[in-house]
Order: structure tokens, then C-alpha cells, then sequence
């Protein structure tokens, strides 16, 4: 049977999941590490650096490392969250042909699903180490905030990494699936996900194996990263320049180092109470001056500079309490951010009860992911997952309004419809533009898509009835119709393109991304030829002199050195302008004629 | 049984020669400048407007959602200040507004003249009528909670290719075809008096059967589609029941009302009515149990059943019916044999011979039912004399059983049942005093908790929430007292002081500062918790 992974991919590290004998592994990458850094380089050789590697070259490779991208994800280059980040990035944003924001590296411009696609394709591999088998199918998680294009984007960078997604899923729900899996577990569980980028609150009710979601909420815009800015914009930054005159931020190689930093700081104050930040060097100031940046962060201080971030989650929680209507038997941290001890407490007194421990914060969600694979496979049904659609949708009505068919937290699949009317007298045609949002202006939500259905009957206005009708699917594909129930003319669209790439782009990146790898192995390849040639050669210098003396007395002797000179020389030269097939050739020859020297050597003694 | 058509997922009202719809529409099209210029997103005349109909979820009437609930029927205004709990000035400023979107009417008064004709000013038709009620519904265009307006059935074909048991095939168009019968509750297996957890509990073992993940990676043809729109509907009617208790009590009315209805109808045709089916005539096998033959359990569609459908032609609705009939009585599958006129006569006679033995049959059953019953219920009352209320009380149930509208009974029963429940209450309470002398806490605490579900008085309670203070290291049983107490006399001060500590106690600060400033809205002059309240708020 195929075996489908749970991979997730966040903002800051992501992290890869099977079930094995129906208990959930995490997979350790190459290092061992059982969490990899979602970073992305290009090296400057042209090759692509994933994880730990991208991550260790950070800082002296600024301008071509891309963290974060899933901030990214599935947004507009024009919206302000595109301008936000720009603002703290060290790579280059710049704007893609259907106003998608895209990465500049080096020569070349990457859009955010091929960057997340990258992640992906290494989660890819290392599952794939790990089983000795080829996987090809996968469940992604993605915050539960995310709108259809966020989620659009993530399944489209699944596509070009060369992953059938089977399944989006949000990630608190696979961190209570986590929890709740093999377990006696039942009652309301509220899931509190603070990660790197983004916040989650996701209600849920379990019993006998259904896990329903009962109510979602968070901001696709609060998260780890935020918290680092605050460090580094209001507190490292400001002081600098209120000391030494000197804006740091013109400097991106200082910025990637104070990131690190404020990151490492803001860690270490999850358990000690201040942590010291000392980057010599930081800055030089023409001549061989240079400034130096030497404070201690104190937990308190931490907590003051982030208080609002941490008030903004608690609020959101209280909504989606509210929205639950349940009274709430456990609560779940999830993420690397609920370390925080501030986070623990607010949450505590919120929920007025403990929050409980057992879980990982960072492997829950890959975990779930991975459950949720496999019961979508074997064929015992003992989970299934209710999920609800986090954002109403619906479409734009006279007035600018918003009018939602399928209102947020409503349990998928789901259908609904409603009649509508024309406004004008001998209307023929109407534009259904759909949406998804929260606002009651038509405008303030997110567009998904739109078309018109034409060919209505002439008629004063009031008379012609057209019947609306959203579908979402157990997938999420969202599908819109609009019929006219007087002629049965009809039209629908599948909301699906809007991502910011076309069919043709996904397609293309595909396969320029099977392209890449298959160059990248094949360069593998010739480097272990070379590693192996250069071994031989190293071992043939050590036995040659010997070989020499001996072959020097023989019959054939003399005939016997030279050869084996010629063929030292020729694999001297295939090592260093040598192509595949020559190396090879060189190879084979020349740990023949190793053998050959050995044995004479060995002969005599 | 209007009340089935009002818990549609998707009411549409319709307000058309409604006074309410000149408002409305000015509304709608923005007459008052609602858009002057057109929007970001294209010329405003180019989409479409809602149906002046009436959306749930419109800006006006989500905010007064609970309101609307309570008008089924007509109400007057002083039966929905006592409901609703607010204030008069309060009331018909809500009624104003969701009258000004046409979601009520108002009527001069109680199954008067209909809607008054002429709008003057809202809030004086409101003062003057008093009296209110919802716009009905209209017919929907299939019964309960409909998907789509055009949705048909599904044939009734199987398909070879699906992976799925045919047993279960079958299974999912029977369920299909008889949507339009299949009250809310047979769907997910529940009573009709399910609270919100048992419906919750049906509709998660309704999905562990239907949700299409259930099934992934199977070839499912055109099942695939089919599971998704039986899930769809189970997932609205699962929203429809839980959305307002107040509906969801009306239509479980409605439903029982019919079932009885139904079960007088058909009671002699069934082989042995036992007492439990009796009691529960919708029940059905569980979800989750072996497939025996789908429509062995479920109700069959009655042909008493008002019409669910669209169906207004007499004549349509009469065939329907023999259609119904039909597909009861052939077998659901298999090409139809060709007709031999001889066994056609004797099918005819064998049909009328069953329905005379059935008009002769039903009294007689009928009487041996009601005899029995009345025997139990004279034991009954014999324990009942001799002081053994518990006795008494289950004789009685089984008498009820029989004859469930037998008000006599039921009465008995209700009195009864309270000197039972006194009885034991009691004794449980003695016992938890006794242990309480011996510092058994714990064991105490267990039979006053007994004492207390039996029979919860604000005395008891008083003194229980007072000793989960002392006595109990977790502080959420105080709590759990303190809230059944204060919700029992929600104006005495004593009452909500222990509320407030007991919240205190669990850490919940805020709630504490609830029922500190409920307290303070029922006794303004309450020195000792103004005082705490103080405390609490320099604290937190």
C-alpha cells in the first residue's frame, strides 16, 4: 500500500511524520534532527541549500536565504502585510506577472509556492531515506486561518515539489488528532497554536474517534517572527541608533545576525530569566573602526516589549470560546511560541485551568498530519475529522454588500443555496462575484473569483430568479453555481486559480523542478566518482614506489610501469576536465591496475 | 405540522404584499445612498440582490436571532417580555428592526384580521397592535432541511462498479428517497427527547457511517457524490437542532405528536407491540449495527403523513401515495414480473381481508392495552397508599407505557415521583450529614451530591456550597453548587456572595466580578460586597 506522510510546513522549521504499525513517527533529516529549518538558499555555485545548511549560511549569504516564505503565501504583492515584510526581509521581494509577490535570487525569480515547494521536496527525501521506498502522496497542514488562496498556494507547492497532496489540514486540528489518538479522550479540547508566523485557536469536541470542530479563529499575521521584530525594531535597532547615531537597518548581513540573536535570546528567556545578546563587529564605520552591540534581555523586558502580541491571542481566544458555545474540558499548547512562560499564564487564566503537557509543541502537527493519512487509508474508520471552513463565504450583493451562503464554522462538506433576484428592469445578464470574509462590505473581504451568468429573460426587476449554490467538498474545493430556475440556464466555477500561478506555470515549475533535481544528482554522482578516483590514486602513490622496485627486475617490467603510468595519468586527467564517462572509464582501469600493483607487491612479500 | 417546515437550515421568508416590503426594498437597493458610487469590485447594478426574502444571516436579524426563535405563532408583546426577559422599551425596539427587514408582521390582535394594512410609524403599530407573529414559512421545495430547491432523490440503482457493500447501497438510497419522511432525530437514531449531547452522539456515529472520508480511496462511481449529499443533509439537520433549543422543542413536539399519530394508525398491523417500542416508536437499530435489509427498522412513509413535499395537486399526492405504497410493498429491486390477472384477484382479496382483520383487530388489542394498564396503575396506587412511593412510581411509568396519553396516569406519576425523589433525597442527606460528623468528606460530598440531583432546595444547597468550600480541594465542585444555587434564587444576596467566592476560589476572577455586580444590581446597598468586589478588582 502506498504510504501517505504528514508533513508540517511552518513558518520557521517544518517537520515530517508517518505512521508506522499504527504508531506516528517523526522522521529525523540527515543530521538528526527530527525539526528542519524552513530555509531556503541559493549557494553561489547556482546550488540550492535546504534546512540546517541554509539556515548556517544565513549571514553571510543575507540577500540570497529566504526564511519565512509561507508569510508570503497566497498574498498579493499590494497588500500591506506584502509591504510589512518587505520592510523586515534581507532577500528581495518583487512583483510577480499576476500580482504575486516573488523572490529574487541570485539570477533567477522564484515564486513562494517553489520556494515552499523546495521544503517540501526535502521533507520529501527524507521520508523517503527513511523508508527506502518512494512516496509520492502527502497531507500538508496549514494554519487553520488560512484562506482558500493560502491553502491554494500550499497544495499548488506540494504539485511542483512532485507530491500528490491528498489532504489539507489545519494544524490545530492534527495537533488534537495527535493528542487525541490512541486515547481515551473525550470532551471540548480548545487548541491554542502560537508558531512561527501564525496564530491559531481551534475549538474542538471528541468522542469515541470524531474529532468536530466547533469553532475556529486566529491571524494568518501573528506569530514567532513578530515577536523577534518587536526585539529587534523596538529594542536593539532604536537603542543603536539612539546611541551611535547608526541605523542598523540599511545593513542586511547586521540584521541577519541581530535575528539570530533576538531569536536565540527570546528562546534561552523561555527558561532563564535574561539572556545576553553580544555581536561584535556589528557594524563597521569606514577605516577599521567598527561598533560593537553588547545587552542583556531581560524577561520582563521581553514581556513589556511583546504585551499587545500576547493580549491580541487571548483575544481571539475569547471569540472563539464565545463562538464554541461549549464549556471547555482541556487545553492544548501547541507551538514553538507557547514556550513562553507569559503565553502559559495569560492562557491559564483565560481558560482557568492548566494547560496540559504531554505533547511536543513542535512534532504535534506533523504527527496529526500523519494520522490523518493513515485513517484516510486503512479501512478500520476509528478517526475521522469533522473540519469546519474558517471564513464565511459568499458574494457581493447590490449595495456593496456582502451576502454569506455558507456561514464560518460550518462543518464541511457542506452545500447551501439561496435565491436571488435582479435589480434592474430587463436585466439579462448578472456577475456572481464570490468572496470570503468577515465584512459586511462587499470589499474588505477576499475576492476568489467571479463570472456572469448571462441569457436571463427580459423582465421588469424582482422576476428572474437565480439560485446561488456553494459547495465545498471534503477536499475544500470551494465550487460556486448560479442557475436560473427559469430557464435552467446555468453556470459554475471551480474556485481553484487564484493562487497567482496558471495550470501552465504549476506544470512548468514542475517539471523544471524534476529538471533540477535529477542535474542535482546527477552532479552528486560525478562527485562520488571523483572522492572515489582521488582514494585510489592516494592508495596506488602509497604502493606505486614498492611496485616499482620489484617490477624493475622482471621480465616485462619496464612495459608493465609504463602502462601503469599512463593510466595514473589519465585518471589524473579525467579528475580534472572529466566528464561522466570518462571518469568512470578512468576508474574501473585504474583500480585494476591498483590490484595489479598490490598483488605484486604482496607476491614478494 | 407547520412547525416541521420552520427548523428548514434555510428559511426562506416570503414577504411579498407584506407591509413590511416597501422598507425592505428601499433598503435593498440603496435608495437612501447605501452606494452611491460603484465599488471596487464592479458596477453595483451588475449583481444580483437578494431575494427580498429574508437571509439569517442579514445584518438586523443575526443580532436578534434569539428574539425570532421565540415567535412561532403569534405572540403578543407582554408573553414576550415575560419570555424574552428584556424590557418593554427594549422589546419592541428589536421587534422595530427586525419588522423594518420583514422577518415578523404584526397583527391588531390575536387571530385577527391578519397584518395591519397601513405603515405608520413601526414602533406605534407595535405599541398599539401588541401582538406579533412570524412571517410563515413558505412551502419548501423539498421537506426539512433541503440542499438544493431542485433536489431529486436518486434512482434507485446500484452500481456495480462502487467498492461499497450493497447492503450499504442500498442503504444510502433508501435513507435518500426518504428524506422527505425521515424525521430529524430517525436520522441519526436518537429520540425524539434527545438533550444536545445525545444529538451530538448521533450525529457523530450518523458520520462515522456517511462522511465521505470514511471511504476515501475506495472507487465509490456515483456513490461518491450521493455519501456527500447524505452528509450534507445530516450536517444541516445536525445544525438546525442544535442551533436553537427553543425550535428544536417545538419540532420534537411536532414529531412525537405525528409518531403517536402514526403509531395508532399502524400499532395493529405490527406483529406484538412490546411496552419499549411502545415508548419509543422512532427508535431504529444503531448506525454502527450489522446491515440487515435497509428498510427493515426505519419507519415507513405513512400514507396519513401530511404532504412534505411540493406536492398541492390532489391527484399528484394521491399517486404519490400509491407510489409510496408500492415500493413498500414490491421488492425494491429486480425487473418487474409480468402481470398474471388471477393472482392479481387474490393479491385484491388478500388485501381487503387484511384490512377488515385490522379494523376488527384494533379495538380489541386496543382494549387488552388499556385494561392492563389500568390494572398496573391500581397496584400502583395500592403501594402508594401503604407509603411505598418507589414502587408506585415504577408501576405507574409501565402503565404510561401502555397508554402514554393517559393524563391521570401521568399526573399520578408526577406526584408520586416527587415523594419518591423527597424520599431518597432525604435519606441521602441524612447519610452525608453522618459522614460529614465522622470528617468522611469525600463521602460525604457523594450523597449530598445524590441528595442534591434528587431534590435541590436553596437551604440545602446553602449549606453544601458553604461545605465544598471548606471541605473540597477541588474548587470546581463549589463551583458547579454555587452556580445551581444562584441559578435557583438568582435575587438572593447570600446566594450570589458564595457564587462569587466559590469563583474566586477556582481562580475564575472575572466570573467572580459577575456575580459580585449581579448581586449589586439586586441589593445596591450591600456593603460587604461592594467591598469584595473592591478586593478583587486591586487584585486581578
Amino acid at each position: 500500500m502506498e504510504r501517505i506522510i504528514g508533513i508540517d510546513l511552518g513558518t520557521t522549521n517544518s517537520c515530517v511524520a508517518l505512521v508506522e504499525d499504527g504508531t506516528p513517527v517523526v522522521l529525523p533529516n540527515k543530521g538528526g534532527y527530527r525539526i528542519t529549518p524552513s530555509v531556503v538558499a541559493v549557494a553561489e555555485n547556482g546550488r540550492r541549500l535546504v534546512g540546517h545548511i541554509a539556515k548556517r549560511q544565513a549571514v553571510t549569504n543575507a540577500i540570497h536565504t529566504v526564511h519565512g516564505a509561507k508569510r508570503l503565501m497566497g498574498r498579493k504583492y499590494e497588500s500591506p502585510q506584502v509591504k510589512r515584510i518587505g520592510e523586515s526581509v534581507t532577500y528581495d521581494i518583487v512583483e510577480g506577472p499576476h500580482g504575486d509577490p516573488r523572490i529574487q535570487l541570485r539570477d533567477r525569480v522564484y515564486s513562494v509556492p517553489e520556494i515552499s515547494s523546495i521544503i517540501l521536496q526535502e521533507m520529501k527525501l527524507i521520508a523517503e531515506q527513511y523508508t527506502g521506498d518512494v512516496i509520492e502522496k502527502a497531507v500538508i497542514t496549514v494554519p487553520a486561518y488560512f484562506n482558500d488562496s493560502q491553502r491554494q498556494a500550499t497544495k499548488d507547492a506540494g504539485r511542483i515539489a512532485g507530491l500528490d497532496v491528498v489532504r489539507i489540514i489545519n494544524e490545530p486540528t492534527a495537533a488534537a488528532l495527535s493528542y487525541g489518538y490512541g486515547r481515551e479522550v473525550e470532551g471540548v479540547l480548545a487548541v491554542y497554536d502560537l508558531g512561527g508566523g501564525t496564530f491559531d485557536i481551534s475549538i474542538l469536541q471528541i468522542h469515541d474517534g470524531v474529532f468536530e470542530v466547533l469553532a475556529t479563529a486566529g491571524d494568518t499575521f501573528l506569530g514567532g517572527q513578530d515577536f523577534d521584530n518587536r526585539i529587534i525594531m523596538d529594542w536593539l535597532v532604536s537603542d543603536f541608533q539612539r546611541e551611535h547615531g547608526i541605523d542598523l537597518r540599511q545593513d542586511k548581513m547586521a540584521m541577519q545576525r541581530l535575528r539570530d540573536a533576538a531569536e536565540k535570546a527570546k528562546c534561552e528567556l523561555s527558561t532563564a530569566t535574561e539572556a545576553g545578546i553580544n555581536l561584535p563587529f556589528i557594524i563597521s564605520t569606514g577605516g577599521r573602526d567598527a561598533l560593537h552591540l553588547q545587552k542583556t534581555l531581560t524577561r520582563s523586558r521581553l514581556e513589556e516589549l511583546t504585551l499587545d502580541l500576547v493580549e491580541r491571542t487571548i483575544r481571539i481566544c475569547e471569540k472563539a470560546a464565545n463562538d464554541a458555545g461549549e464549556s471547555i474540558d482541556g487545553v492544548l499548547l501547541v507551538g514553538g511560541m507557547t514556550r513562553m512562560p507569559i503565553i502559559q499564564q495569560k492562557v491559564k487564566a483565560l481558560f482557568g485551568m492548566e494547560p496540559m503537557k504531554g505533547v511536543h509543541p513542535d512534532e504535534v502537527v506533523a504527527l496529526g498530519a500523519a494520522i490523518q493519512g493513515s485513517a484516510l487509508q486503512n479501512d478500520k474508520r476509528d478517526v475521522l475529522l469533522l473540519d469546519v471552513t474558517p471564513h464565511s463565504l459568499g458574494i457581493m450583493v447590490v449595495g456593496g454588500f456582502f451576502s454569506v451562503l455558507i456561514p464560518q464554522n460550518t462543518t464541511v462538506p457542506t452545500s447551501k443555496s439561496h435565491i436571488f433576484t435582479t435589480v434592474r428592469d430587463y436585466q439579462t445578464s448578472v456577475k456572481i462575484l464570490v468572496l470570503q470574509g468577515e465584512s459586511e462590505r462587499a470589499e474588505e473581504n477576499e475576492l476568489l473569483g467571479e463570472f456572469i451568468l448571462t441569457g436571463l429573460r427580459p423582465a421588469p426587476k424582482g422576476e428572474v430568479e437565480i439560485e446561488i449554490t456553494f459547495e465545498i467538498n471534503a477536499d475544500g474545493i470551494v465550487s460556486v453555481s448560479a442557475k436560473d430556475l427559469e430557464t435552467g440556464q446555468q453556470q459554475a466555477i471551480t474556485v481553484a486559480a487564484t493562487s497567482g500561478l496558471t495550470e501552465e506555470e504549476i506544470k512548468r515549475m514542475a517539471a523544471e523542478n524534476q529538471d533540477y533535481l535529477v542535474q542535482a544528482r546527477a552532479n552528486e554522482e560525478l562527485e562520488q566518482l571523483r572522492n572515489q578516483i582521488q582514494r585510489t590514486l592516494t592508495e596506488v602513490d602509497k604502493v606505486f614506489p614498492r611496485a616499482c622496485e620489484i617490477l624493475a627486475g622482471v621480465d616485462y617490467g619496464e612495459e608493465a610501469i609504463r602502462k601503469a603510468e599512463g593510466v595514473l595519468r589519465q585518471a589524473r586527467q579525467a579528475l580534472t576536465h572529466g566528464d561522466a564517462v570518462a571518469l568512470e572509464s578512468a576508474g574501473e582501469t585504474l583500480s585494476k591496475t591498483l590490484n595489479m600493483l598490490k598483488g605484486v607487491v604482496q607476491r614478494v612479500g | 405540522m407547520d412547525n416541521l417546515g420552520s427548523l428548514c437550515a434555510r428559511p426562506i421568508f416570503d414577504v411579498d404584499d407584506q407591509p413590511a416590503r416597501p422598507l425592505l426594498g428601499r433598503w435593498l437597493t440603496g435608495e437612501k445612498g447605501y452606494m452611491e458610487k460603484p465599488g471596487a469590485l464592479g458596477a453595483w447594478q451588475d449583481v444580483p440582490m437578494v431575494r427580498p426574502g429574508v437571509d439569517q444571516q442579514r445584518p438586523g436579524i443575526r443580532e436578534h436571532q434569539d428574539l425570532l426563535a421565540l415567535i412561532d405563532g403569534q405572540r403578543s408583546l407582554a408573553q414576550l417580555c415575560a419570555q424574552s426577559g428584556l424590557t418593554e422599551e427594549d422589546l419592541v425596539r428589536r421587534l422595530t428592526s427586525l419588522l423594518k427587514v420583514g422577518a415578523i408582521q404584526v397583527h391588531s390582535q390575536a387571530n385577527g384580521q391578519g397584518p395591519s394594512p397601513t405603515p405608520k410609524s413601526d414602533a406605534l403599530i407595535l405599541e398599539q397592535a401588541g401582538w406579533v407573529g412570524r412571517i410563515p414559512p413558505r412551502p419548501a421545495l423539498s421537506a426539512g432541511v433541503d440542499l438544493r430547491a431542485h433536489w431529486r432523490p436518486p434512482s434507485g440503482a446500484l452500481d456495480p462498479q462502487c467498492d461499497l457493500p450493497e447492503a450499504f447501497q442500498h442503504e444510502v438510497l433508501f435513507l435518500l428517497s426518504t428524506l422527505a419522511t425521515v424525521d430529524h432525530f430517525e436520522l441519526f437514531g436518537i429520540e425524539p427527547t434527545a438533550d444536545r449531547r445525545e444529538i451530538k452522539r448521533g450525529f457523530f456515529s450518523f458520520s462515522k457511517r456517511f462522511h465521505p472520508d470514511c471511504y476515501f480511496g475506495k472507487a465509490l462511481g456515483r456513490f461518491g457524490d450521493l455519501l456527500q449529499q447524505l452528509f450534507e443533509y445530516g450536517n444541516a439537520v445536525h445544525d438546525a437542532l442544535l442551533k436553537h433549543d427553543a425550535l428544536r422543542e417545538a419540532y420534537a413536539r411536532a414529531v412525537e405528536a405525528r409518531n403517536t399519530r402514526h403509531l395508532e394508525l399502524t400499532g395493529a398491523a405490527r406483529p406484538k407491540a412490546e411496552p419499549t417500542q411502545v415508548e419509543t416508536p422512532a427508535r431504529r437499530r444503531t448506525p454502527t449495527g450489522p446491515i440487515t435489509h435497509p428498510i427493515e427498522g426505519l419507519r415507513r412513509p405513512s400514507p396519513d403523513d401530511p404532504p412534505t413535499g411540493p406536492i398541492t395537486d390532489r391527484k399528484a399526492r394521491l399517486r404519490e401515495i400509491a407510489a409510496k405504497r408500492r415500493r413498500v410493498e414490491a421488492p425494491t429491486t429486480g425487473p418487474k414480473a409480468p402481470i398474471d390477472k388471477s393472482d392479481l384477484e387474490a393479491r385484491l382479496q388478500a388485501r381487503k381481508q387484511a384490512r377488515r382483520d385490522r379494523q376488527a383487530g384494533l379495538p380489541a388489542e386496543l382494549k387488552a392495552r388499556l385494561a392492563q394498564a389500568e390494572g398496573y396503575y391500581q397496584e400502583a396506587m395500592k403501594h402508594i397508599a401503604a407509603e411505598r412511593p418507589v414502587q408506585g412510581a415504577s408501576l405507574l411509568r409501565m402503565a404510561l407505557s401502555l397508554d402514554p396519553r393517559n393524563t391521570a396516569y401521568q399526573e399520578a406519576l408526577d406526584t408520586v415521583d416527587e415523594r419518591a425523589r423527597a424520599l431518597a433525597s432525604r435519606r441521602f442527606w441524612t447519610d452525608g450529614q453522618r459522614l460529614e460528623k465522622d470528617s468522611r468528606y469525600d463521602d460525604a460530598m457523594v450523597a449530598y451530591r445524590e441528595a442534591v440531583r434528587l431534590k435541590a432546595d436553596p437551604g440545602r444547597l446553602a449549606h453544601l456550597t458553604q461545605f465544598a468550600l471548606d471541605h473540597m480541594a477541588d474548587s470546581r465542585e463549589a463551583v458547579g453548587l454555587a452556580e445551581q444555587w444562584a441559578k435557583l434564587c438568582p435575587e438572593q444576596p447570600t446566594a450570589l456572595m458564595a457564587l462569587a467566592q466559590a469563583y474566586e476560589s477556582a481562580g475564575l476572577n472575572r466570573r467572580a466580578v459577575g456575580a459580585l455586580e449581579q448581586l449589586l444590581s439586586v441589593d445596591p446597598g450591600h456593603k460587604e460586597a461592594r467591598k469584595y468586589l473592591r478586593g478583587i478588582k486591586r487584585k486581578s
